[in-house]
């Protein structure tokens, strides 16, 4: 297995960080740890196999031995933004709703903090952006509920982006260096750039079962694909083909390499994990779209003058791309031959002696009606 | 002006509108008077029946949203279990469908079929024959015949297990003067092997001179079954050709565009699942009657919507994109002989190792090559005929 | 035993073996006679469908009447483009014969009524 680094969730309540959700982490429950004997088998087979860690947190501190485990093996710590005054090198994550009261307390700023943005949020995006903006340098927006969008939330985020667009124009030319995922990322790239769960990480849950991501294991805890993460490694997922992109029809064919390209929503509003629902595909085509507009504004800009040209397309959708007419259809011959003649009278004749007798039934309706 | 005449052999079955429109399929009753070993429909019930109220509101539903079905044309297909069982209802459902198309002066009112496939038990019944007469001109019915009694009552059998041959054969007749270029389906599956040519023969001699054959796609195939489809398709072309039959009948088990390696640039499905419709009796919409719950033994039914609802068009995406290339092992898209290989999505999906549909089963892969060795042996000997003029394959759309 | 049955033609867009080609039209022309012989079947099995539909669809007789003008304007245009494509390509004609077209090789045809 090619699986460069592992997730795992130290308690049932840690924070979701992308597309999924997990109501456990809004439960005032005590933690559901992960058993220090799993984290120690994880850790060490995360040593021994040379696979980066990303550690996801729940609201509260861990117990030391938990903290002493994790610095022996190379890692990243994602957690939710208050546990970041604990853990100075975390990751912050944040729900948008949270924005308002927690940055106002916070005097600290952050490298790269995680957004997580539901459909309600929408149109608020663009004063969110403002707000966070001096607070960190990079903001990476996760869209929640998304494959819920409406034509009319689409086109509200579309507003807001190209608000967000302007505004961060406005910063590069004044010398500023801030990023904001669904809008710089693509001007940057030139090959996709996924999540690739599954292909380049796996998750391991605090039973210790393995999970294509998070978002498979709150969904449906029946859904792993492994009972270890020594076993993850062993052998290969099965249809793990079809997490990879050269099995994705729609994918396969879509430059919008900013794109998370998330195979649990996939699964969740398709039932295909290598199909993306059309919002998903309409969202990423927009904030491509912002993308392009922006850099063209920005060509003039040193530093900007390099970046890969990003094409018009004439569609939202990729599916265009792949859709073609039905090759084949059920048997259906045109009843005979596919002839047409002349009509002879006695035809005609057949028709109007079948009207004649619609034309007694109507008249002998109206008797009856009228007595 | 010169006739050109192309030998019936070499005819291919093209599809009304060459199988651009519109397929909707009602799932009119999942009963049936027959228990046909081969069938896909593994749940068969009594009382699962379509509504009228359910058909009406698919059909309105059609009619309505225009802008989703931009087809020119429509195929109205009815289906079961065996549909001629519910004729009434049928017969109601298509004056509505007639009613309505005109009423909103839908263009498929100019450009649309009734499609029937039966076991034929009923064909010659009162209700139904009205029901013919009274839409010869738009019907295409297909009676499923399998070839010789032996072949036939194999297979296609009543409860008790007694044959169907009789009781089908015996409307045959009627069918060929209504339909005269009707064509017999007929499927072949292991236990039907050795009967294949007399099979074939024996339904010319009926008069059907157009005939469908297939091997199912299910993993019913052993290792010998290969080399015995060779061998009868090999002794039915030296039987056609040794008596010239080639001019008057035809038979899809031979073709002149198959085993050819496929063009790498050709990405497309097999069929037109996802451009096509089925709706059962309770108004569930599928992408074809093959992901219906009662055609499923190994995972649950793939719906795409409903007739009250509409189509979930995200649940339809994975069919509109699914690709020969995403759903084909290895082996198979770089095959040389790829041309003609079929394949099912319905029982591709039943026979996965996961709830997917990118899972090609090739259950029939010796099969094909088997019916490949034969069909180079038949178009060789055939163009050694002194009778029988080479045409090359017309290019599509283009009369000569 | 099947026997070899001349000059008999199995395939749907085949040229007839039994009927001389006379002329040939256009796409666009054979299209229109398509949709008036599809409309015309339409609406004759329309009007057997309502020779036995219930009350509530015969007391809007405004339906009833839209069809029946429909017919008589189909037909008059089928009839019409049969005349008119006769003479301008000048088709010959027999007693006792009548024109078909084959809609996928847009020949146009006589065979014997």
């Amino acid at each position: 297995m090619m699986f460069q680094y592992v997730l795992v969730i130290l308690e049932k309540g840690a924070v979701p960080f992308c597309h999924y959700q997990n109501p456990h982490f809004y439960s005032t429950r005590e933690p559901e740890r992960m058993s220090l004997a799993i984290l120690e088998n994880v850790v060490e087979i995360a040593r021994t196999n040379e696979l980066f860690v990303n550690f996801l947190y729940g609201k509260q501190r861990l117990p030391p031995e938990y903290e002493k485990l994790i610095e022996t093996v190379k890692h990243v710590k994602i957690m939710p933004l208050p546990l970041t005054t604990v853990y100075r090198d975390g990751i912050a994550v944040l729900d948008a709703d949270d924005c308002d009261s927690l940055v106002e307390q916070d005097n600290v700023t952050y490298g790269n903090l995680i957004l997580r943005v539901e459909k309600h949020n929408i149109a608020d995006l663009s004063r969110l952006f403002r707000l966070l903006q001096g607070k960190c340098m990079r903001i990476n927006i996760h869209l929640v509920g998304i494959e819920y969008f409406t034509e009319s939330e689409i086109a509200i985020y579309e507003g807001e982006l190209e608000t967000i667009s302007r505004e961060l124009v406005k910063q590069y030319e004044g010398g500023k260096d801030i990023e904001v995922s669904l809008l710089s990322d693509r001007m940057l790239l030139s090959a996709m750039n996924n999540c690739d769960a599954g292909v380049k990480h796996i998750t391991v849950a605090p039973d210790g079962k393995c999970y294509i991501c998070p978002g498979f294991y709150y969904r449906d805890t029946t859904s792993d694909i492994s009972v270890s993460l020594q076993e993850a490694l062993a052998a290969p997922i099965t249809n793990g083909r079809l997490l990879d992109i050269a099995c994705a029809p729609i994918c396969s064919r879509c430059d919008a390499y900013h794109c998370k390209r998330c195979v649990y929503l996939n699964l969740k509003s398709t039932g295909e994990i290598n199909t993306p629902s059309g919002q998903q595909c309409i969202v990423a085509h927009i904030e491509r779209e912002m993308s392009r507009i922006m850099a063209n504004s920005l060509e003039w800009l040193e530093g900007f003058q390099e970046l890969p040209r990003i094409a018009c397309t004439p569609f939202r959708d990729p599916l265009q791309k792949v859709l073609r007419r039905n090759q084949s259809a059920p048997m259906a011959t045109s009843g005979g031959r596919i002839t047409a003649r002349p009509e002879s009278d006695g035809f005609l004749a057949k028709v109007f002696d079948t009207q004649q007798k619609i034309l007694q039934l109507l008249q002998k309706n109206k008797e009856e009606k009228h007595g | 002006m010169t006739t050109v005449v192309r030998p019936a052999i070499t005819n291919t079955f093209e599809p009304w509108q060459k199988g651009k429109p519109k397929s909707v399929t009602f799932i009119v009753t999942e009963d049936c008077q027959l228990r046909c070993g081969y069938c896909y429909v593994v749940g068969k019930s009594k009382t699962h029946k379509m509504s009228f109220a359910v058909a009406r509101a698919t059909v309105d539903y059609l009619l309505r949203e225009r802008q989703l079905f931009i087809d020119d044309s429509v195929i109205w297909e009815f289906i079961g279990g065996e549909p001629l069982l519910e004729i009434e209802l049928i017969d109601r459902i298509s004056d509505y469908i007639k009613f309505r198309m005109y009423e909103q002066n839908h263009p498929w009112f100019n450009s649309y079929r009734f499609n029937f496939t039966t076991n034929g038990l009923l064909y010659g019944t009162e209700k139904v024959q009205h029901y013919i007469r009274k839409n010869i001109r738009h019907l295409s019915v297909t009676i499923s015949i399998d070839g010789t009694r032996p072949k036939h009552d194999a297979q296609r059998v009543f409860p008790n297990g007694a044959g169907s041959y009789d009781a089908v054969v015996q409307n045959i007749p009627l069918w060929l003067r209504q339909f005269p270029h009707a064509r017999t389906k007929s499927t072949i599956s292991h236990e039907d092997l050795p009967f294949i040519k007399e099979s074939v023969l024996h339904m010319w001699e009926l008069g059907i001179k157009n005939v469908s054959m297939n091997v199912v796609n299910e993993n019913v195939w052993l290792p010998g079954d290969k080399d015995l489809f060779e061998e009868q398709l090999i002794q039915l072309a030296d039987y056609i050709i040794d008596h010239r039959l080639y001019n008057d009948y035809s038979c899809s088990l031979f073709s002149e565009s198959i085993g050819q390696p496929l063009d790498p640039d050709n990405d497309q499905n097999w069929c037109g699942t996802g451009y096509m419709l089925a709706v059962d009796g309770e108004g569930t919409f599928y992408p074809c009657i093959r992901f219906a719950p009662y055609s499923l033994q190994n995972r649950p039914a793939r719906s795409i919507g409903n007739c009250f609802d509409g189509i979930d068009t995200n649940k339809l995406r994975p069919f509109l994109s699914l690709t020969r290339k995403a759903q084909s092992p290895a082996p198979c898209l770089s095959c040389e002989v790829a041309s003609g290989c079929a394949w099912c999505p319905g029982n591709n999906y039943d026979n996965a190792a996961t709830d997917t549909i990118f899972q090609r089963a090739i259950f029939t892969c010796q099969l094909h090559k088997a019916r490949i060795r034969a069909n180079l042996y038949f178009w060789a000997k055939l163009q050694g005929q002194p009778d029988y003029i080479y045409q090359p394959l017309l290019c599509e759309g283009r009369c000569e | 035993m099947v026997k070899q049955q001349a000059g008999d033609c199995a395939r749907q867009n085949q040229s007839y073996c039994d009927g001389k080609i006379v002329g040939k039209v256009s796409y666009e022309e054979r299209d229109e006679i398509q949709v008036l012989f599809e409309r015309k079947n339409g609406l004759v099995e329309l009007v057997r469908s309502l020779a036995e539909a219930d009350d509530e669809v015969l007391r809007n007789s405004h339906f009833y009447e839209r069809i029946v003008a429909d017919v008589g304007k189909t037909i008059t245009s089928y009839q019409q483009w049969w005349s008119e494509n006769a003479r301008r390509y000048g088709w010959e004609k027999t007693e006792g014969y009548q024109w078909e077209i084959n809609f996928d090789t847009c020949q146009v045809f006589l065979r014997k009524q």
